[in-house]
């Protein structure tokens, strides 16, 4: 007799919040791991510097940029996480085959890995910010960008770690199929920045932003649904 | 419509841009060429693999083969 | 249903019907190509501006269209084989993907080419030529996916899904390219826009995007029909093939 028979199925609204504090708390058991694409961050930062420039007018001026890509970086770095351990427990497969809607669950999924590393990343920008000279106007913009910009991101790569997840090694491959799909947004969320800095009004960009936000939500669910079937049923 | 160029000597030179011209003509031959032949030679080894292993072909063995693919 | 479509839509269909269309797509494709070659590089006058090094055009163009074109073609053959469970379809697309990324590094080879003795230097952040670049990253994205997948069927359907996300990036993505570009750069001659192009300039622009668009077709068709022998290898029509039997 299946399971489903003799266990009543979890209402769709439950499991949505179940699976949601499920994913928060492995996280935060795993806090080390938490930290790795934040540190990735900092580090990168004195990068720049070191290979580049110290001085500080430079820097200023590819500040945003540079900011940008490497939010851009670490959340690339972060993106194989999302399905990675679920599906070495055999978690993801109990996922896909339960009767929730799997592009509910996978929303859930890529809501908690955002709050766990792109809403950490935007708060930490601030100090890039800093380390990299950053003129005080941009400061807002950046905050702002990142907010929208690291969870369109999340989004995105979530296609790509969905993918790429039963590929052993699979993170450099969905590092060359996510790219592309990056790219507007890094272009909207810099020179939002770049706007601020230059006193001009970023507002216009930030509500790119949030449309791109709105239409990766719209359609990364359901791609990410989609690949996870292919990847692990063929 | 008539040839644009005095001599053969100039219609290589193009005015300075020789190099970037032909270059850019034989590079896309040579991709193009390749893409053609590509397939066919992919085809001729297929076919001539399967003809050699001709007297062989069972159903078992064929099944074993899609298992392999 | 028409009795063609469907021995249209079966990998054995679809190679007995495409074997007469070979020669005649070879024959167009090549007098087509060499009589634009011809014309365009001897006959077609120099630009007032550029000079000889205008004559790129016409290899830049065209495979600049088709790259973009074929994008969708893999796209629409990925989208049929996932909605329809066509076979047939999934091996299109994967026929289509190096056939695209080999005309987008054309267009941008061509493109280097074309730039160094127009504006100095051989790459240029412009915004047709990054779209191009982020257009063959594409390509690589799904030709990588085809070959990390060990299962040819799941192959497939992960490159559609892939295809088809990158489908819906395209005009987002030269859009915001476009915008980029006009954001960091003051208007200058973009090097692609002709839209003053004299007529005896146009014309064997035209010749050669109709001779690349058969190349199309040819190369996509014998790529197409090279993996249906392979996927189909354990079958009794290709057996016969083999034997020297006809499709």
């Amino acid at each position: 007799m299946p399971a489903s028979d003799t266990v009543p199925a979890l209402a769709t609204g439950r499991a949505f919040r179940a699976l949601l504090v499920r994913d928060l708390t492995l996280a935060f058991r795993h806090r080390g791991e938490m930290a790795n694409p934040l540190i990735f961050f900092i580090m990168v930062a004195t990068l720049i510097p070191l290979g580049v420039t110290p001085e500080s007018r430079q820097l200023a001026v590819l500040a945003p940029g540079i900011i940008w890509v490497m939010a851009l970086l670490a959340s690339l770095l972060s993106a194989e996480s999302l399905f990675l351990a679920d599906y070495r427990d055999g978690t993801l497969e109990q996922l896909v085959l339960s009767p929730q809607p799997l592009w509910l669950m996978v929303l859930a999924k890529i809501t908690v890995h955002w709050l766990v590393t792109g809403l950490p990343l935007t708060l930490l920008s601030p100090l890039l910010g800093i380390m990299l000279s950053l003129p005080a106007a941009g400061f807002g913009s950046l905050l702002a960008s990142l907010a929208l910009g690291t969870a369109a991101l999340s989004m995105i790569g979530a296609i790509g770690a969905a993918l790429t997840v039963a590929i052993s090694r699979g993170g450099l491959l969905l590092s060359l199929i996510v790219m592309p799909l990056y790219m507007p947004v890094l272009i909207f969320g810099a020179s939002a920045v770049q706007l601020a800095v230059d006193g001009v009004s970023p507002v216009g960009n930030l509500a790119v932003l949030g449309a791109l936000l709105a239409f990766s939500c719209l359609l990364s669910p359901f791609a990410t649904a989609g690949a996870l079937r292919v990847s692990l049923h063929g | 419509m008539s040839f644009q160029f005095d001599s053969l000597a100039a219609f290589y030179a193009m005015g300075g841009h020789g190099p970037f011209v032909w270059l850019s003509y034989l590079f896309t031959l040579v991709v193009l060429v390749w893409l053609v032949v590509s397939p066919l030679m992919r085809t001729r080894r297929l076919r001539s693999a399967l003809a050699r292993r001709r007297p062989a072909m069972g159903a078992q063995r064929s099944a074993a083969e899609e298992r392999e693919s | 249903m028409p009795v063609w479509f469907h021995r249209l839509g079966s990998p054995k269909g679809f190679y007995g019907m495409t074997t007469p269309w070979l020669p005649w797509l070879a024959v167009a494709s090549l007098l087509l190509l060499m009589a634009g070659t011809v014309w365009g590089l001897g006959f077609a006058p120099a630009d007032a501006k550029q000079g000889n090094s205008f004559r790129i055009i016409y290899i830049h163009v065209p495979s600049a269209f088709l790259a973009l074109a074929g994008y969708y073609v893999m796209a629409v053959a990925g989208a049929i084989g996932l909605i329809w469970r066509m076979k047939l379809s999934f091996m299109v697309m994967k026929a289509a993907a190096p056939l695209g990324a080999a005309l987008t590094l054309i267009s941008l080879v061509s493109g280097a080419l074309w730039g160094k003795p127009t504006w100095g230097t051989y790459w240029v952040w412009d915004a047709r030529i990054t779209s191009m670049l982020v257009l063959f990253f594409l390509y690589l994205g799904v030709i990588a996916l085809h070959y990390a997948y060990t299962n040819g069927e799941a192959a497939g359907k992960a490159a559609a899904v892939l295809a088809l996300v990158g489908t819906a990036n395209i005009p987002i993505i030269y859009k915001s390219v476009d915008w980029w570009y006009t954001l960091h750069q003051p208007a200058t001659i973009r090097l692609t826009e002709a839209p003053s192009m004299h007529p005896s300039m146009f014309q064997p622009l035209v010749v050669m995007i109709a001779g690349f668009y058969c190349l199309y077709a040819l190369v996509l068709i014998l790529n197409t029909r090279a993996e249906i022998l392979h996927r189909e290898r354990g079958s009794q029509w290709v057996a016969e093939l083999a034997r020297g039997g006809r499709a």
